[in-house]
Parts: C-alpha cells; structure tokens; sequence
C-alpha cells in the first residue's frame, strides 16, 4: 500500500485540502510572498547591496518560514491527530481495522500535517524567485528542501509519539516538551563541546543560502563538522542523524498505536540499551572538549543521566502491565519481577559506560595509571544511582493511587533539591575533604571522584557504594511486597 | 462465534486508596454460538463496556483467553478484528466528512479490493437508509442518523460478528424501533450480534440469548426463556372466551391447576408450570369440554423484573 492510497493519508486529504481551505491557504500565502518579497527587493538598503545578496537573505528568510510552518505547524498537527481520536473515541475504530500499525503511523504522520505542507509548497514560488536573484547552486537547494523535510518529519514524528503516549489534558505539556526539545535542537553549539552544528528544521536556510558543497572553501564554518576527528560535511551528519531519530521514533510509534494503552512500551529492553548506546556512540563522536578525563566523563554522565531517565521511565511497568504478567507467569518468580527494571539497566548503563571509558582511555592516551580505576569507580557510582532511582520509581509506579509515578518523581525532585541546597551550603562540593560526604547523598558528587577525593576518606565513598546497593536491596524488597498483595489479589476472586 | 475462557479483568479506582479492586469482568466464561443475537445485560459499571471492548482486542484482559472465531484476540488481534464490526457506546463519527467519505475511509482500511469497494459502500449506506444523505456533511446529521452510520462503518466490510454497545442510547422511540429493524435485517442475513442495551424489553424481543452480569460476575446467562424460568419466574396463562357460560375456574381447579383468578366473567389467568406440549395438551381438553375459547395468551416475567430481582437478591 503506498502513501496515496493510504486510508488515514485520504481522510486528512479529504477533510484538510477541501477546496475552500486550499484557496484560502494558497490567497494567505501569496499575499505574505508578494509582500515580503517586495519590501526585501525593493527597500533602501536593497538597492544598495547586489541583488545576488537580497537574493540571498530572501532565500533565507523564505526557508526560516517554511522550516516554521512545517516544524511548529506540523507539530502541533501532528501533537492534535491522536489526542483528537482519543476524545472522541474514534481512535479505538480505527485501532480495530485492518490498517497496520506501520500503515496508520504512516498515515497520521503524513496526513495531519497535510495542510502544512500545502501551505509550504505555495511559498515555493518565492523561494525560486529567491534562489534565481541569489545564483544559488540548484544541488544546494534541493539539499535544503531535503534537510527541511527529514527534519520536520523527525519533530513530528516526536509530537506524534507524544500525543500517544501522554493523557488527555496534558497537551500543553506536550507543546513545552516539544518547544524546549526542538529549541535544543535549533541551539548551534559548534566548537564548544560537540563539534556539530544545529540539527533541526531552521539549518535548511544555512544549506540553501550556501555556496558551495567543497568543505575546504564552505564559507560558513557550520557546514563541517568533526566526527572522530574526521571533517564531515554538515548535510551527511544532519541528514543522518535525524533519519536515526526519526526511526527511533517512528518505532516507538508503531510498536504502540495498536496497543491497549494501560500496556505501552516504548522500547523492548533490547531496543532501549541498543538506542542508547548509539546515541552515546554519536556523542562521543562529536566530542571535542578532551581538556581531561574527570570533566570529559562527567559530560558524558550527565548527558547519559537524562537519556536514562527517559528510557528507564518507558521500562517501568504500572500496576495493570504487573497484573498481567503475574496472571501469565506460572512459576513461583515474585523475586526476579522485584527486580525490575534493574537488570536492564544495569546491563545498558555498564555497556555505555564500558564505551565511555573505552573511548577516555583512546582520547587521553597515555593516562596516568590510577586514572582507570578511578574512571570505572564513576561510572559504577553512577549505574548504582540510575539502578536505585528507577528502583524507587518502580516501587512507587506499583502504588495505588491518581498518579504514583508522577508524585516518586516530584519526591526524588524535591529530595534532590533540597539536599544540594544543604550540601552546597556546606561546601560539600567545593572542599575536598567533604566531597565522599555529599557522595552519600546526590549523584553529582560522584563526578568529582578522583585520587585526592578517594585518599581523603575512603571509608566514606565505600559507605556511598554500600548505602546505594541497600537502597537498591529495600526498594526492590518493597516492591517485592506491592507484587505479593497484588499477587494475593489475584489468587482471591 | 465469540468464547471467553475465565475473563478477569481488574483496574484500580482512579484516586482510590481503598484496598479493593475494581473488578470489571471476575473469571467470565460466555460461548456464543453463530447466529445468535445475544444480549448483555447489566447496570452501568458492570463490566459490560469492558467485556466488549476485550472482544474486539482494544483491551488486554488480566487473565483468560478470548477467541472469535477460533482465533485467539490477544494472539492474533488483527486476524480476529476482520470478523467484526464494532459500535462503540457513544456517537464517534468524522464531522469533517461526507456521509460516503465516512463509509468510504473505513471500507478502505479494511481493505476491501478496490472493484468492490464502491459498491460495498453503496449498499453499506443504503442498508442503514442514509441514501439520500449520502453527499451530506456528517456533522449535519441527526444522532439517530449518526448512529446509523456507525452501523454502517460497522457492517461495510460483511463481518459475521456485530458488536454493538448501547447502540440504542440517546435514540428517540423511532429511531429505535428503526434500529430494531435494522438488527433483525442483518440477523437474517446471518450475522451474529453481540449487544448490550439499558432498555430491556428491546432486548427481550431482539434476542435470542442474554446473559445478566453485575459487578463483574456473570448472573445468568442462555435461552431468554430459559434464563427466566431457572430463576424461577412465573409464568401465567390467560384465558378469554368468546361468551360467558363456561365455568373455566371450576374446570381448572379439576385438572390440578389451582390459583386462577377470574379478570371478568369470561376470562381468566391462571399460574402454569408445565411444558409447552402440556399447555397444548390442556387447551386441547378445554375447547373438547365445549368452552368457546378464542385468545390465549402466556405471560411471564419480564427481563426487567427478573433483572430487578436478581439484582436486589431476590432470586440468586
């Protein structure tokens, strides 16, 4: 079935390019080109500079507004198609036919935004006009229009994953999440730490306004980055990473739509430790910021910290994905589902961190002999504290109760809040022979353990280690519990 | 057509801290055989929505296994949702859409090969009696029209197996007794309809089997007449003569059937536990004995008094 013949692509088709809404969109549209395209031809600074230069910004400014209409419109299309479905419980019509998962995904991707890519092509004209005034190379262009495309299909991509995943009501959530990721996207951290350039949507009018494809005399430096240490031109590495986030979440999509929603699951653990470790290995590759082994780590953790708090909230099983599985288990087994999501964890923080390491050692080669075990000491410490917190959050999500899973992480927020506020009164983070002490308590602390730290108060860090695993020991034995009484419950029609 | 196999399915009270469970479906075990227009009865919260919403695979149960048509839901969702045709309780249509476009996406998503889709649609709008709405907006139409489209979405693809929820609800009296048609239509054509409704004496006359469930537990389930006469119910026989002169009271006290109360002169109803063929037997006798008998009619329990009665635990 291809995408024209698609059901859900027909539907959108049919409801969002009615005649009425085309004239309008395509009157809309025309009247905005011809305006901005006079004022930028025909202003005082305009005639001033060559026509090949207002060519340029009218180039520019043509693809920052169809990056807009496509990012933000599409998005926001995309963030309303199932949410809509949902409230009015056409959703479950369609989760009963025969369309595929892959095929209503497809469907809904590329038909809730209909529209907004009708609107984009009416601005095609002026661009044209645009790059015949620029003498703009017409590769270039097409390159921009590609990179327009796939990076708008990511964002959607992730604005429809949202609005599957999140419950009704939490839309405006939605939009922040969405507003923050795709400003993170939109940010150009090149040369600071990663050596990449922008990734998102907006990056478009760089390609189109550039001129020429030789990395050697790219005029803007943002079109090279460096992987490995290998130059690679910017639209190679844009279009590649966003076509990985773009499966990524087109996966996570498709695995889900069909799915009894008190049953999603983002990723298999298979999925998850494999999605990680390539974003890891991505990162690495854009690291540039070797200045020494403690601070290029802690980068690492920290970015890794974010990544495992997304995925492991997608391994937590809620209170009806447990019941299930203790209804389907034969065996005696309450002890290794306990221990969920642990071993997942575990398993995808050591590979990350086993690459981490591998990677500090390559980069700082030779490093000072002690300098390993200290490295591994970190990265222990830090699969010890993701494994304990999704624990907690684990033992909370089995709670009865509106929203478990929300209040264990209001909980670990405040917790965390609270107490680097004390130990930063404290100086616990400035003063080396307190350092082991705030490695009680926060998880930043580990990143400054090194030879000095450890020699100051061994004894300390050991405890550290020591209180996670009870804490990981007590979190699981609670949870233990709550799968017992649900267990009991189940046993007792 | 449909079995469910010890069907649990429990949720947690939203906001509730109390210890126990709700308990949507408790161990349910139903078969339903093809053919049937089986009725589901139950007061809200019963677990009825629930039952067949698990039917049609958009809900996991916790435990127990589902088959429609020998085919497991749980394992194979998609190859058992080809066999059905799903009504949802409350009007869910497309607004933006013409009344064939509506017809028309989902006979596409069920994938119906293109030569036959138009017609398909066509007879899916014109077996509901849309066909002169057939250009109109959907968000123009009456609920009872929108009701019929949803029957139409429903049945465009020629499943066997209708599963209807409360597709009565919100409908003024003609549209009801429409929809009844419209069911008895699609019954003869020889589908299997698996329906649940609040307004009982439409069951009664629709179905050929209910089953009664309350909070999650399965009542009674059979026969219609059957459910009512292993619950006890009475059942009455009334009498009427074409002229008084005959002593029906005294006759029926002779032949062992004690308890008739005269209504007039030339009518009485009296409790009757006997077969069919015993009734046969005894109206036969009667019009022997020279009694001008000219309407007979049987009364019994209706669903809703049973219902009522079960459900107060009166009768268990």
């Amino acid at each position: 079935m291809n995408l024209f013949s698609n059901p859900e692509f027909l539907r959108y088709a049919r409801t969002q390019l009615r005649p009425n809404k085309v004239l309008i969109a395509a009157i809309t549209s025309a009247v905005i080109s011809i305006s901005i395209g006079f004022v930028l031809t025909h202003s005082e600074r305009a005639i001033k500079v060559p026509v090949a230069q207002t060519g340029l910004e009218l180039l520019f400014m043509v693809f920052y507004i169809q990056a807009f209409v496509l990012a933000v419109g599409g998005g926001i299309a995309c963030l309303n198609s199932i949410y809509s479905e949902k409230d009015h419980n056409t959703f479950d019509y369609q989760r009963i036919t025969r369309l595929s998962s892959l095929e209503l995904t497809l469907g809904k991707l590329f038909g809730a935004p209909l529209l907004m890519y009708f609107i984009c092509l009416c601005f095609v004209p002026l661009a044209f006009y645009a790059a015949v005034l620029a003498r703009a190379r017409v590769s270039l262009i097409l390159a921009a229009y590609l990179v327009l495309i796939v990076s708008s299909l990511t964002f959607q991509a992730l604005t429809l994953l949202l609005s599957l995943l999140t419950i009704k009501g939490s839309q405006v959530t939605g939009v922040i999440v969405c507003l923050v990721l795709f400003s993170f996207f939109s940010i150009d951290p090149h040369g600071t730490i990663l050596n990449v350039s922008s990734l998102g949507p907006f990056e478009s009018a760089v390609f189109a306004t550039a001129r020429s494809w030789l990395i050697p005399y790219a005029t803007d430096k943002s079109l090279v980055d460096s992987f490995f240490g290998f130059r690679v031109h910017h639209f190679l590495v844009l279009v590649v990473v966003d076509l990985f986030f773009f499966f990524s979440l087109l996966l996570a999509v498709v695995r889900n739509i069909k799915r009894d929603p008190q049953r999603y699951e983002v990723y298999s653990p298979t999925q998850s430790i494999l999605f990680s470790l390539i974003l890891n290995f991505l990162l690495i590759g854009f690291f540039v910021d070797w200045t020494s082994i403690i601070d290029s780590q802690s980068f690492f953790l920290t970015m890794d910290f974010f990544l495992f708090a997304l995925l492991g909230i997608t391994l937590l099983h809620n209170r009806e994905r447990a019941r299930s599985l203790l209804m389907d288990s034969r065996k005696e087994r309450l002890w290794i589902d306990a221990l969920w999501p642990a071993p997942i964890l575990f398993a995808g923080a050591f590979l990350v961190n086993v690459l981490i390491v591998a990677k500090l050692f390559h980069a700082f080669s030779p490093a000072p002999r002690v300098a390993l075990p200290f490295a591994l000491l970190r990265s222990l410490a830090f699969i010890f504290w993701v494994v304990c917190n999704f624990q907690f959050l684990q033992c909370m999500n089995l709670r009865r109760g509106k929203h478990p899973l929300l209040l264990g992480v209001l909980y670990l927020f405040v917790y965390y809040a609270c107490i680097t506020f004390v130990l930063s009164s404290m100086h616990c983070f400035e003063i080396p022979q307190k350092i082991p002490i705030g490695s009680l308590f926060v998880p930043s602390a580990i990143y400054l353990l090194d030879g000095p730290a450890w020699h100051f108060n061994p004894s300390v860090w050991i405890a550290g280690f020591v209180i996670q695993l009870v804490l990981i020991a007590l979190f699981s034995y609670l949870q233990f519990r709550q799968l017992h009484s649900l267990k009991s419950q189940l046993q007792s029609p | 057509m449909i079995r469910l196999t010890d069907v649990t399915k429990e949720y947690d009270q939203a906001g509730s801290s109390s210890p126990n469970l709700l308990v949507a479906t408790n161990h349910l075990s139903l078969h339903i055989p093809k053919g049937e227009i089986f009725g589901l009865i139950g007061p809200n919260g019963a677990g009825k929505t629930t039952t067949l919403k698990m039917v049609c695979g958009l809900l996991a149960p916790t435990a127990g296994k589902i088959t429609v048509n020998d085919i497991d839901v749980q394992q194979h969702p998609t190859g058992a949702q080809q066999y059905i045709g799903y009504l949802a309780d409350f009007f869910s249509v497309y607004g933006n859409l013409k009344v064939w476009e509506y017809v028309d996406h989902f006979a596409r998503c069920y994938k119906i090969q293109s030569d036959l889709l138009h017609p398909r649609v066509r007879h899916a709008i014109s077996q509901v009696g849309l066909d002169s709405k057939t250009n109109a907006m959907v968000d123009g139409l009456s609920r009872g029209m929108k009701q019929r489209l949803g029957i139409a979405r429903a049945i465009v693809h020629d499943p066997p197996l209708l599963i209807l929820d409360e597709p009565a609800s919100g409908l003024d009296p003609k549209a009801r007794v429409e929809l009844k048609d419209l069911l008895r239509q699609l019954h003869r054509e020889g589908k299997t309809i698996f329906i649940t409704s609040h307004v009982l004496s439409d069951l009664q006359e629709m179905c050929t089997s209910v089953a009664i469930m309350e909070k999650g537990n399965l009542l009674r389930v059979g026969k219609i007449a059957d459910v009512l006469r292993s619950a006890g119910a009475a059942r009455s026989i009334h009498i009427r003569l074409a002229s008084p002169g005959f002593d029906l009271r005294t006759w029926l006290h002779s032949h062992d059937l004690p308890g008739a109360a005269a209504l007039d002169p030339a009518s009485v109803e009296f409790p009757f536990s006997g077969s069919d063929a015993d009734l046969a037997s005894l109206i036969r006798e009667l019009v022997q004995a020279g009694a001008p008998v000219c309407y007979v009619t049987e009364k019994s329990d209706s669903l809703e008094s049973l219902f009522s009665k079960l459900s107060s635990g009166e009768v268990m």
